[in-house]
């Protein structure tokens, strides 16, 4: 029987990004907030400092700031004919654990979604025809629009400092900037980072197209930023060891440097590591919330009555929670029936690779994690898809982030695996080789999904969270498509050599591709269709709240954290605004 | 290795060799690790590899990654010692890895399956390699070389472990231990990472990353170097 | 120091630099034959500072960015030609090993903290992440601090908080020098003013003519005469457009494993 503590107003689930967020606008408005995070406090000094955090070893392959499997992991199958079995490492997909979250060892890539991408269904029907996708891909509009999330996305931004250049402001068209973004109300925070030499060559090749190149939006610093929390980020200093790691120079936006300093000295934020939440507790009725059960750093069964639960862990732990709470009606892959769990998305990745003369220093190591240079020509719907058979798009870029050996050694293709020949090809390519990042979008298909499995469980004997995934054929076409169109850039870059291929199935767990997992905990303006509302509450239990990347209906072509950034801030401001004043179903 | 001021040769690959042997041969300031320069290495002391399994590894390595006219192999490189270290320690004991069954093969795409733990895994495998073929280490470079092609290709059964597993695992880790941090026991003096041109674990290029092309040579640095420029090796794996 | 004082170094920084000795010997009243330095003078020890570092304070001396009476007059005078001379000459010597100062009589732990460390409170990464282990420089842009003066390394503290020093692009030294308490200065210039300073391994064997016979590769933490560790110039792109056909890469980029079934 777990022991109970006292009420406080809001108890969080999670305290990286949207934790952090919630805390402080919830805080902020008056309220008593309990955050419990499963893995331990980290602060810039001293767990991130070098040289220490700068071991390849231990943070790259180790992957000492990530979730431990020993405890707990996911399992997987390509399909519903398999038996799932479990992920007993990670490998293909990295979620963190500590103080912070993710967002520590994240490279800092910012972007916003389309319209296109938060109007999805009505888009293409509109464009394209109501018959332009098969029906097995369960794409749905969001609920809310590009207009809703500007002010949200424009916050998030000026919170992290992001540097960047606007493409487009108020529909005024800024060459040199992303000029097929929507429109933003005002510039980037601070500049765009420097540009590296194969990020320089990627731009000039595709200017030499007709495309559009632009600045890769950052989260980390180009020059020191004060963010209106009065926090101060330093200068990053291209270490080269960003995604994965701590930032030692206060050079990357995290909640450690954007928002925990503050937040941590309110007396009304209550921080808790090592608390693993088992739970959301519902009364008998089932649609009021009272708290959270969990298990503390002692083992010990606690539970957390609160008024208001947000749950706001890593995606795919967001939808676990549901379905572990008995919160929303699970979905039925062959009836199609129900909510929690459907829609799970991914990212479709494809590399090109261009081999130089030896003469050619790209120095991969001279990087941060988000200095690339981009064209979202084929992001989207910026394109017309009416002659190609699928929907979604890829951006194009040289965003490398590192040259870190163990993980980078490019070869050319044919070059054997082992032995001096290889040896002698990682010796000839390592400083000579730049690579192109095909970065596509993932559309919902109802082959797609997340439940609990039946078998596995973690070390607090709850069952396992079951992915089932592969790459709809959508994507494999997109892939190939944008791939080619990414091939004919490369070409144009200057190398001796180019080499890529486009991204085919089946999925595999066992190379890392990246951390953009979503879905699972839709949201949407239907019910029957989605599990959160528009301001991201559950539809079955208005006390709880569930905010992250398991609300996208399907993932988009960008990188998914500048939309989580803005749907805290969104959702903060209906708890604040709306929800406070009147507690209660927001959407009837 | 030369010492000196070595005139530099006209191909580029042996010029690269030059340059790493000339930094590894400079004086005390750059001390090498506990093995004396120039000299061929001491025995090996292993914490986990018993002479048989070592011999089988040591065999294995020098083919994995050779000693040529690029520069070191993985031999004279530590990388036995940094597989040694890393069996006998906490990722050979299964940190990290989820270890509750039931176990099934599984696909591809659903990654590693096996009950064994690393250490585990090392042991079973080469156990059956000795039993079945003892003689590796004698063959000649090319009999050697066919044989790993087996082990990376066939689905020879080594006690348990897949011939193919077992040699992705023997892979990565022989890469691991080249290319990471010379504390950890391999990449002996920054040896592979002077060859490629890695600059280790001090890095701030502020100021060269937009100097396009620029020819960076500072050497490596380790992240458990002191200031005078030793490597200590950690000796206790830390918790990750 | 007092007007005066200063007045006297100026007359006689003047006069040295006029003066028809060569280049090294000019600099040498105040910073030692060998570079060493003299503490009393306030002069730091120079000898095996990287070269771009030596050369952009005498620059930054120059034109104003970095503020100070004394060199300010001398590097003026220098053209810069003359400048990367002295710099690559400095850069070049191996002064002996100076006494480490005394580690002063009760010395607080707050000096090596900060330097390996750093502050969470006060937003100061550790030094050592940029000037290299042990404090002995790295990348051959980034100076070592190991065995400067003490009241040197407290000068040039107070220079960045002050705002009279503004040598660093990145702006690092800029936040870092305003963040940090005078106590918090004087600890870390006692600890680094503690260390020995870093041997210079490249200046231990003699001086090549052109210096394009070197090796470009030194020892660990130090730099060779030539070069930095980085020669600048635009590289060529070379080579003309190969075959390219798209070959059987693996299509996620250049990391991942193989087939990643591994324990």
């Amino acid at each position: 029987m777990a022991a109970r503590l006292p009420s406080t107003d809001v108890v969080l689930l999670g305290a990286g990004l949207v934790g952090t967020i919630l805390g402080r606008e919830l805080t902020r408005a008056g309220l008593n907030v309990v955050a419990l995070e499963r893995g331990e406090p980290r602060s810039t000094v001293p767990d991130f400092q070098g040289p220490a955090m700068h071991d390849e070893l231990r943070y790259s392959v180790r992957k000492a700031l990530m979730m431990d499997t020993a405890k707990e992991t996911y399992t997987f199958r390509n399909s519903g004919g398999e038996t799932a079995l479990p992920l007993r490492r990670l490998q293909g997909f990295l979620p963190g654990s500590g103080v912070g979250g993710s967002m520590v060892h994240w490279n800092g890539q910012t972007y916003r979604f389309h319209e296109a991408d938060l109007r999805m269904r009505t888009k293409i029907d509109e464009r394209y025809g109501k018959d332009f996708l098969p029906a097995e891909y369960t794409i749905q509009d969001w609920g809310v629009g590009y207009a809703d999330l500007e002010p949200h996305y424009d916050r998030f931004e000026y919170l992290l400092g992001i540097a960047g250049k606007a493409g487009n402001l108020l529909g005024k068209k800024i060459p040199g900037g992303n000029v097929l973004e929507e429109q933003r109300a005002r510039e980037y925070p601070t500049r765009p980072q420097k540009e590296p030499y194969g990020s320089a060559m990627f731009r000039k090749a595709a200017e030499g197209l007709g495309y559009h190149p632009f600045p890769q939006p950052s989260a980390n610093m180009s020059e020191p930023y004060t963010n209106p929390e009065g926090l101060t980020l330093k200068t990053c200093m291209f270490c080269g060891y960003c995604e994965r790691y701590g930032c030692e120079h206060y050079a990357k936006s995290s909640p450690q440097t954007v928002l925990l300093p503050v937040l941590l000295k309110d007396p009304k934020f209550k921080l808790r590591t090592h608390c693993q939440v088992q739970k959301i507790n519902l009364d008998k009725s089932g649609r009021n919330a009272t708290g959270v059960t969990y298990v503390d750093a002692q083992g010990r069964e606690l539970e957390q009555p609160a008024k208001l639960v947000i749950v706001g862990l890593y995606a795919l732990n967001n939808v676990r929670m549901l379905l572990l709470s008995k919160i929303g009606a699970p979905y039925d892959p062959a009836t199609g029936k129900g909510v929690v769990g459907k829609n799970y998305a991914y990212q479709t990745m494809s590399a090109v690779q261009v081999f130089y003369d030896e003469k050619v220093n790209i120095n991969p190591f001279m990087r941060s994690g988000a200095n690339g240079t981009l064209i979202a020509d084929f992001v989207a719907d910026n394109f017309d898809h009416s002659k190609l058979g699928f929907a979604g798009g890829a951006y194009i870029g040289e965003i490398m982030t590192h040259g870190r050996p163990i993980e980078f050694h490019p070869t050319p293709p044919g070059t054997p695996a082992w032995g001096s020949e290889w040896k002698k090809a990682v010796v000839r390519h390592y400083n000579h080789t730049a690579s192109l990042n095909v970065h596509g979008s993932s559309i919902a298909s109802r082959r797609n999904y997340l439940d609990l499995d039946p078998t596995y469980r973690d070390a607090w004997g709850q069952p396992l969270l079951r992915m089932t995934f592969d790459f709809p054929e959508n994507d494999v076409k997109m892939s190939a498509y944008v791939t080619e169109r990414a091939t004919e850039i490369a070409k144009a870059m200057g190398g001796q050599r180019v080499a890529g291929a486009p991204r085919k199935g089946p999925y595999t767990t066992t190379q890392y591709q990246t951390t953009h997992n979503t879905g699972g905990a839709i949201m949407g303006n239907d019910r029957l269709t989605s599990a959160v509302n528009r301001y991201l509450q559950s539809w079955d239990v208005p006390n709880v709240f569930v905010i992250g990347a398991s609300a996208y209906p399907q993932n988009a072509s960008y990188n998914p954290t500048g939309t989580v950034g803005a749907l805290a801030y969104w959702a903060a401001d209906a708890l604040v605004n709306k929800y406070l004043k009147s507690p209660g179903p927001l959407v009837t | 290795m030369s010492k000196g001021n070595a005139p530099q040769p006209p191909d580029p690959a042996r010029r690269r060799f030059f340059q790493a042997a000339g930094a590894a041969a400079l004086p005390a300031a750059l001390p090498l690790s506990s093995h004396a320069q120039g000299a061929k290495p001491a025995a090996r002391a292993y914490l986990f590899f018993n002479p048989a399994e070592a011999a089988f590894i040591e065999a294995a390595l020098a083919r994995l990654i050779p000693k040529d006219e690029t520069g070191p192999g993985a031999l004279e490189a530590g990388v036995p010692e940094y597989i040694d270290r890393q069996l006998a320690g906490a990722w050979g004991a299964g940190e990290r890895l989820y270890r509750s069954g039931p176990w099934h093969p599984g696909t591809p795409s659903q990654g590693y399956q096996l009950p064994f733990t690393p250490a585990e895994l090392f042991r079973t495998a080469i156990r059956k390699i000795n039993e079945t073929n003892a003689g590796f280490a004698k063959l000649a470079a090319q009999g050697q070389d066919a044989y790993l092609d087996s082990l990376q290709k066939g689905n020879v059964d080594l006690g348990g472990v897949p011939s193919k597993v077992f040699f992705e695992s023997l892979l990565e880790a022989s890469v691991e231990g080249f290319f990471g941090d010379p504390a950890y026991g391999g990449n002996r003096d920054m040896a592979a990472w002077r060859m490629v041109g890695f600059p280790g674990a001090y890095a701030d290029f502020y100021e060269l990353v937009d100097r396009h092309g620029v020819a960076f040579n500072a050497p490596p640095t380790s992240l458990a170097q002191d200031a005078r420029g030793n490597v200590h090796l950690l000796h206790h794996q830390r918790k990750t | 120091m007092s007007t005066q004082l200063a007045w006297s170094f100026l007359i006689v920084a003047v006069f040295i630099a006029f003066s028809a000795e060569g280049q090294d010997a000019g600099c040498a009243g105040c910073h030692g034959a060998q570079g060493e330095g003299n503490a009393q003078l306030g002069a730091p020890r120079i000898a095996g500072q990287p070269q771009p570092y030596l050369e952009r304070q005498l620059a930054a001396y120059a034109d104003g960015r970095r503020d100070n009476p004394v060199m300010g007059p001398i590097a003026k005078n220098l053209a810069p030609e003359k400048r990367s001379q002295i710099a690559a000459y400095f850069a070049g010597l191996s002064a002996p090993a100076a006494k480490a100062e005394p580690a002063s009589s009760s010395p607080s732990p707050r000096g090596k903290t900060l330097a390996t460390r750093g502050d969470e409170a006060l937003k100061v990464q550790a030094c050592e992440n940029c000037h290299g282990p042990g404090g002995t420089g790295q990348s051959g842009l980034t100076p070592y601090l190991a065995g400067l003066h003490s009241k040197y390394l407290e000068a040039a503290l107070n220079e960045w908080k002050g705002g009279q020093r503004n040598t660093d692009p990145s702006l690092h030294m800029t936040l870092i020098g305003k963040s940090l308490t005078d106590a918090d200065i004087k600890a870390l210039a006692a600890y680094y003013g503690s260390q020995p300073p870093p041997v210079n391994v490249a200046a231990a064997k003699p001086p090549a003519a052109t210096g394009r016979d070197q090796p470009t590769r030194a020892g660990a933490g130090t730099t060779p005469a030539q070069g930095i560790g980085a020669s600048g110039g635009e590289a060529t792109t070379g080579g003309s457009q190969g075959p390219g056909g798209g070959g059987a890469a693996s299509g996620a980029g250049a990391s991942g494993s193989k087939s990643g079934a591994t324990p």
